[in-house]
């Protein structure tokens, strides 16, 4: 099980009178009971979590566990990451989360992960997360950009032809740079959307995921990246560079995909220069680049 | 943060033990798993289990890959508790000496010695200990190389998960270059005074215990024929489950029933609700403090500092001690009548319309020669020459005649040799094997009869010394003066 030294949760819900105790085992106590009724994570059917709870399905049962009854982030951060090693131990649990920057715990093997030569601690910052959301969009529909330029350019050329009288019809020259300028302005109208959608998916983040508040602890080793909480960094687990499929690199993170969803967000202000340049090549060494 | 601990006295099953809940500790001593990761969590990789003290790893126990709860480990001794902190061998030596020597009581002597394990429930017990490797070997010298060792499972698939059994053979955490005669003679001379000597033993896996404290007086009990009791300290970290049988009645998944460690099965609804929840919030992948370091020293083997071996008289005396399949069987077997013997020696598997062992007659040999050498030794004799000279019982002779071979005596020296005289075809294919003991027999008899020559002249000397009656104790005091006198 990965994440299998993180500390077991104990969780009082006041209304509906249960208390789960959350570790190797799902134990739940309902009102009054002094013996718990003990699971075993292979009975559990699924586990989803939303902005409010986390909601635990057994056959038969399903079990609700208020965000709210865990006041601690730091608790509600661990009681995650024992839900998702469990996940990762028993993977017939269908595990549904909103989206968020660090890795799923699932995805992370219990290893012995030789000492990693790149480990650092930090915070994600919205400039770097936004800026680099940006440029993924860019980069992902920069050709759609090109043909909306492009077309926009030929549109306001006709347009300008067909409705402009007297003697500047002849003079169709003049309307090349306006064309061009028009469509420059649609570039940019869709480039200014493209930002209020990056800020709005980092401001969604930022609600669902109070892990991006954190200190994180970067490691990246010939074994895998690993990309955790600090508080709950043991330093054994780790995601191997074969679960990873390609990275980009933009100017301020590197960001390794699996399955084209972004895992592993590693901000390159917390290295120097050199050692940024040593890490895109350790990273060019494992991956393809994008 | 001071160190928790709570005990609680408890009965389960005619079983007497102390619960112990410890919390806050550092850790000092205890065992930590060194998973090998895998592409895939369902494969089963080898699994390397430590006993560390401090940042020593001692004991490496691995499980071979694809192997499961019922695989023999391979055990081997990585260090020497001796190059730990003095602190940590002064508790762990007071703590068998309070318990044995000053009759204090369990919760009071274990104390310090709680306060250096792990955080985790332990269940306490005085047992009686077999100071070999389960194989007829002393085990203070046993595990110097890594190999399998029988018994060394975290189940046993004969006893099954439901039986309670002590954790009765031990894994030294001393080298054997730290054995001294002196020790040893102390020991002895303690208990020719009808004093108690004992050991601290922590459970490790299966049938296996580490001995923390007592290596000298393991040896000094099989020299004198007494039995060695020690302080067994056992991690409860196993859950017995229901029945798939009691879980289809519900409709359900087989449910935890009882906390399971060797030694008892604790029924869920007789633990302490404050240990059941702690027990709940506590990890089992909890790692130590200097897992890194310790994880760098497992694949490490031991170092004999020198070439000091252990006495042939002790290596001799732990070959008549049970071995593991002995044990087994002694578990697997409640009674054993003669008549009931009489019956399976007839071929019979049943007596009285009962089965006597199990449907296979073959199993019902065995166990019941493994149950007899346990219990009764004149029995076993009796049964397994029986066996051997029923020449309707082929098939048993050969591991009967392994079991026999494994133990010096005389009776069996005389039925080899008759079996020899008797020429008959059915024994030829045993007899380089029967001639080999022979051989072995007559030395060790010779080499028995030179020690006891020696042993004489030297009783002589100390008399005519001291003029008068002297024993064991007077030779030690007359030794201790004659290397005083040359060293002055």
């Amino acid at each position: 099980m990965a994440f299998e030294s993180l500390p077991g949760v104990k969780v009082v819900s006041h209304a509906t009178e249960q208390t789960f105790i959350i570790g190797d085992f799902f134990a739940v106590y309902l009102k009054g009971d002094e013996i718990p009724t003990i699971y075993r994570w292979a009975e559990v059917k699924s586990i989803s979590e939303s902005r409010a709870d986390f909601t635990v399905c057994l056959s038969g049962i399903t079990y609700k566990i208020m965000k709210t009854c865990i006041p601690d982030e730091k608790k509600q951060l661990n009681l995650r990451g024992v839900f998702e090693g469990a996940v990762h131990f028993n993977p017939a649990i269908e595990y549904n989360h909103p989206k968020r920057i660090l890795p799923p715990k699932y995805l992370y093997l219990n290893g012995n992960m030789n000492e990693a030569p790149y480990i650092v601690n930090g915070v994600y910052r919205e400039r770097e997360i936004n800026f680099s959301n940006v440029i993924l969009l860019n980069t992902r529909l920069g050709r759609i950009f090109k043909i909306v330029a492009f077309l926009s350019i030929i549109t306001v050329f006709i347009i300008l032809h067909f409705t402009i009288e007297g003697g500047i019809r002849h003079n169709w020259f003049w309307f090349i740079p306006i064309s061009v300028f028009s469509g420059g302005i649609a570039v940019m109208l869709i480039y200014l959307i493209c930002a209020i959608i990056a800020n709005y998916h980092f401001a969604y983040l930022f609600k669902n995921d109070v892990a991006i508040n954190e200190e994180i602890t970067f490691a990246v080793s010939s074994d895998g990246f690993s990309a955790v909480e600090s508080h709950l960094h043991t330093g054994c687990e780790f995601i191997p560079w074969m679960e990873a499929n390609y990275f980009i690199e933009t100017n301020s993170v590197f960001i390794v995909y699996k399955h084209k969803k972004a895992v592993f967000w590693l901000p390159k202000r917390l290295f120097s220069k050199e050692i940024q340049t040593e890490i895109s090549n350790f990273i060019h060494a494992r991956l393809v680049q994008k | 943060m001071n160190p928790i601990i709570n005990t609680y006295q408890m009965n389960v099953g005619n079983r007497e033990f102390l619960l112990a809940d410890v919390s806050r500790t550092p850790g000092v001593i205890g065992t930590t798993k060194i998973t090998h990761a895998t592409a895939h969590p369902l494969e089963r990789p080898p699994v390397t289990e430590l006993l560390y003290v401090s940042d020593e790893a001692i004991i490496n126990m691995t499980r071979p890959a694809k192997g499961d709860e019922f695989t023999n480990k391979l055990i081997h001794q990585i260090s020497t508790i001796s190059i730990c902190d003095d602190n940590i061998k002064t508790i762990l030596s007071t703590v068998s000496d309070n318990y044995f020597t000053y009759s204090q009581s369990m919760a009071k002597s274990l104390q310090p010695f709680f306060e250096l394990l792990s955080e985790g429930i332990y269940v306490c017990h005085e047992s009686k200990m077999i100071p070999s490797n389960g194989a007829g070997n002393f085990f203070w010298s046993a595990y110097t190389i890594r190999h399998e060792f029988s018994g060394s499972a975290t189940h046993s698939r004969a006893m099954g998960k439901e039986s309670n059994y002590i954790p009765c053979f031990l894994i030294p955490t001393k080298n054997p270059s730290e054995f001294t005669d002196s020790k040893v003679k102390a020991q002895r001379e303690k208990l020719m005074m009808s004093k108690k000597v004992g050991g601290l033993a922590y459970h490790v896996s299966g049938m296996f215990s580490a001995l923390l404290d007592g290596h000298h007086s393991a040896a000094a009990c099989l020299l004198n024929d007494t039995d060695f009791k020690c302080l067994v300290i056992e991690p409860l970290r196993d859950f017995l489950y229901e029945s798939p049988e009691q879980a289809l009645e519900y409709d359900r998944e087989p449910r935890i029933i009882a906390l399971s460690c060797p030694y008892v099965k604790i029924p869920i609804e007789q633990i302490p609700p404050a240990i059941l929840e702690s027990l709940l919030l506590r990890r089992n992948g909890v790692r130590p403090k200097h897992y890194a370091e310790l994880r760098k020293k497992a694949g490490k083997s031991l170092r004999t500092v020198n070439r000091k071996s252990i006495p042939r008289e002790i290596l001799l005396k732990a070959e008549l001690l049970p071995d593991n399949a002995a044990v087994e069987s002694a578990h697997a077997v409640t009674e054993l009548t003669d008549e009931q013997l009489g019956a399976l020696l007839a071929g019979e598997i049943k007596y009285e319309d009962k089965i006597i062992i199990s449907q296979n007659y073959y199993n019902s040999v065995i166990t019941a020669c493994n149950y007899l050498q346990y219990e009764d030794f004149d029995r076993f004799f009796k049964f397994a020459f029986a066996i051997i000279d029923n020449t309707d019982l082929i098939a048993t002779h050969k591991y009967i005649i392994e079991r026999l071979c494994g133990i010096n005596n005389k009776k069996i020296h005389d039925f080899f040799v008759a079996l020899i005289e008797r020429d008959d075809p059915i024994y030829q294919n045993y007899v380089p094997q029967l001639d080999v003991y022979i051989k072995n027999y007559d030395k060790y008899i010779s080499d028995a009869l030179i020690d006891k020559e020696n042993k004489a002249k030297q009783l002589n000397r100390a008399k005519s010394l001291l003029g008068g009656e002297m024993g064991e104790a007077g030779i030690a005091q007359m030794e201790a003066i004659v290397k005083a006198s040359r060293r002055g």
